[in-house]
């Protein structure tokens, strides 16, 4: 009994001393460096590495190209999912102590950092997560870049209305919530599709569905499925049933799978997404700076210019009213900032004035619309 | 309404044509080879592969790697397929391994390949092609039919053909049914059981590669196709009668037609529903199908 009290004891006092040098050592860094220490957390590893990577590397171009030495991001890996975001906001609030988070990438670790950055009043400002459930949840300490997905909704419906509407689309989450998103947003317009079909997850065979389209005597058919197969499946038969109509898709379609699937068939075919804007020569020219730098392009065009803007914006806050979470969550919602990805404003949601682009394929080439 | 008709017989007939070499191993060795499907997946990369490198690098044309692809990966294929006999299946069924654990040690292949065929060829989807456009089908009675779909049908109704034949009115034909039906009987009258395993397992693999490098111009491949083409050959299979070619083709048209009649009527995320609905129907009043005797 009274050995083990001893033995209670000193583990106690190993961790204390441990404690007590630990948080020493950290402070005497401070001092030492007195840099301002931004946050960021973003799927580093794991399915969207090549996204976060060029978030990262965004970042890091756009810190160089501001010439500031004085400022430090710290990247966290979120690994796209909520538990590894949760403590990497953990991290980063309580032991880095930093007042703005940029990340995270996936809307799924995005939703598990909130509760934790709302209780320590830090801004988390990502250029990654599209759920719309973040507009709700988001609280007023959450900013994105990254145009939510029933934007998506709202420039298709605005491209579609008032014409004979054909609607195909996934039988998944995302599939059902962009259609009735959609479907709402479209009898706004007082327009009511011809035909709704819904097919399952994993579908190769899309004749039927599509007689079913050519019955309705449609003249737009939107494809409503985040696998690229699938609605590069659906343009190929479509177009050896010969139905000849002008055919929609959403981000999916940027995906490599739909061209190589669709082939020459995708010729023609529209996609909503988010995308760069490569008519604008400071897109291209950061476009070439990132492949100078790294010796190879970025996976993403679009994530790449999105997270290069996030940094100039928050370099402007941060230069504006400093480094302090509450007045750079006020100064967020005065700006209009002329970005690579065109003006940024935010609305009360934290919800940026960032549209999805419409494009469509020209020589297998995805290429920007002017409307 | 005709061309769902038509659209039913295209699909059944890839479902009848990858059903045949399955019923024939099920003759052969009485049991459910089920990697079966990733087996084909794997040969119809390969005929990718191939007509990639010919059109590619060797000037070579569409159609021309293609069955010269089909050629190679086909009988690579099947040798594989008496690999796995020799390998996997023999030494179990010598150990008196029961025809469940077959079946699961046939699973387990399955997944395997699965990932090997992520591992070597990667996740992402692949397209075969016979042409560089797609072009619209012909019209034929207000239905439209593409070129690969009349190919799939005639390459569907030869193999039909063939095969019935093959079992039945030549020595080896023979040889396969009786090794089925009582292998140590067809030992004992001095047909060669191991040599007609070879065989079998050889051409059924080889069918295969066909039916899934057909697939492949309908519907692209990925790693996974495997599970889903077995899980249709398996109802298509027990509709026409396990065994039967000819309960193959009936069993596949069947299948495909059901499930493009329910996917017009009933909204084709009820597609698999009708396809299952019918296997338990037949299991329920005519569980030996169609063409069993």
């Amino acid at each position: 009994m009274n050995k083990q009290k001893h033995i209670l004891l000193a583990t106690m006092l190993t961790v204390v001393v441990a404690l007590v040098l630990g948080g020493c050592s950290t402070k005497v860094a401070n001092l030492s460096q007195e840099k301002i220490k931004l946050g960021y957390v973003g799927p580093l590893t794991g399915d969207l590495a090549s996204i976060g990577n060029d978030e990262k590397r965004a970042i890091q171009l756009a810190l160089t190209a501001s010439g500031r030495t004085d400022i430090e991001v710290i990247f966290e890996d979120s690994h796209c999912n909520g538990q590894a975001g949760s403590n990497a906001a953990q991290k980063l609030v309580n032991v880095d102590q930093v007042q703005l988070i940029m990340g995270a990438g996936c809307s799924d670790a995005t939703l598990a950092m909130l509760p934790i950055i709302q209780q320590g009043q830090v801004v988390l400002f990502s250029s990654l997560s599209t759920s719309p459930e973040l507009t709700k949840v988001g609280g007023e300490y959450f900013f994105r870049n990254a145009p939510s997905d029933d934007k998506a909704t709202e420039v298709l419906a605005k491209l579609i209305k008032n014409k004979k509407i054909a609607l195909v689309s996934e039988n998944n989450d995302f599939g059902q919530a962009f259609l009735n998103d959609l479907k709402v947003k479209l009898a706004e317009f007082d327009t009511t599709p011809v035909a709704d079909e819904i097919f399952n997850t994993g579908t190769t065979d899309y004749k039927t569905i599509l007689q079913k389209v050519k019955e309705s005597k449609a003249e737009v058919l939107a494809v409503i499925s985040n696998s690229p197969v699938s609605n590069g499946l659906v343009i190929k038969q479509a177009k050896e049933l010969g139905l000849e109509m002008a055919y929609y898709g959403t981000d999916s379609i940027a995906g490599s799978e739909f061209s190589d699937t669709a082939q020459d068939a995708a010729e023609g075919v529209y996609a909503i997404l988010v995308a760069a804007n490569t008519a604008d020569d400071r897109v291209n020219k950061l476009l070439q700076l990132y492949e100078n730098t790294y010796l190879e392009g970025p996976a993403s065009d679009a994530y790449t210019v999105l997270s290069y803007d996030r940094m100039n914006i928050v370099l402007k806050a941060i230069d504006a009213v400093g480094y302090d979470a509450e007045a750079i969550r006020n100064y967020l919602h005065t700006i209009n900032y002329d970005g690579l990805a065109g003006y940024t404003s935010f609305d009360e949601n934290g919800d940026s004035s960032i549209l999805p682009l419409v494009l469509r394929f020209e020589d297998g080439e995805l290429v920007p619309v002017q409307q | 309404m005709f061309q769902v008709l038509v659209n039913g017989i295209i699909v059944g007939g890839i479902y009848a044509l990858i059903t045949i070499g399955f019923n024939l191993i099920y003759s052969a060795v009485r049991f459910y080879h089920l990697a079966y499907g990733a087996v084909g997946i794997l040969g119809a990369y390969l005929t990718y592969q191939i007509q990639k490198f010919i059109f590619e690098t060797q000037g070579g044309g569409l159609i021309t790697g293609f069955l010269f692809g089909l050629l190679i990966s086909s009988i690579v294929t099947g040798m594989l397929g008496i690999l796995i006999w020799k390998f996997l299946y023999r030494p179990l069924r010598k150990n008196g391994a029961s025809n469940v654990s077959m079946i699961v040690a046939s699973f387990g292949l399955l997944i395997i390949l699965q990932n090997l065929i992520g591992l070597i060829f990667g996740q992402s989807a692949k397209t075969i092609r016979l042409s560089e456009v797609t072009t619209q089908g012909y019209e034929f009675l207000s239905a439209s039919i593409t070129k690969n779909q009349i190919l799939i049908l005639i390459v569907t109704l030869v193999s039909v053909f063939v095969f019935e034949l093959f079992l039945h009115r030549t020595k080896i034909g023979t040889a396969i049914r009786a090794v089925g039906q009582n292998s140590q009987l067809a030992a004992v009258v001095g047909v060669k059981t191991e040599k007609v395993i070879y065989i079998t397992f050889f051409i059924a693999s080889f069918l295969s590669v066909l039916a899934s490098s057909l697939i492949a111009l309908e519907i692209s491949l990925k790693p996974t196709y495997g599970l889903m083409l077995i899980l249709k050959v398996i109802v298509a299979s027990i509709i026409g009668g396990i065994g039967s070619m000819r309960g193959a083709l009936v069993g596949g048209l069947m299948l495909g037609v059901a499930e493009n009649f329910g996917a017009y009527y009933f909204g084709s995320q009820w597609q698999d529903t009708v396809a299952f609905g019918l296997l338990v129907i037949f299991l329920l009043v005519r569980p030996q199908g169609l063409f069993k005797k």
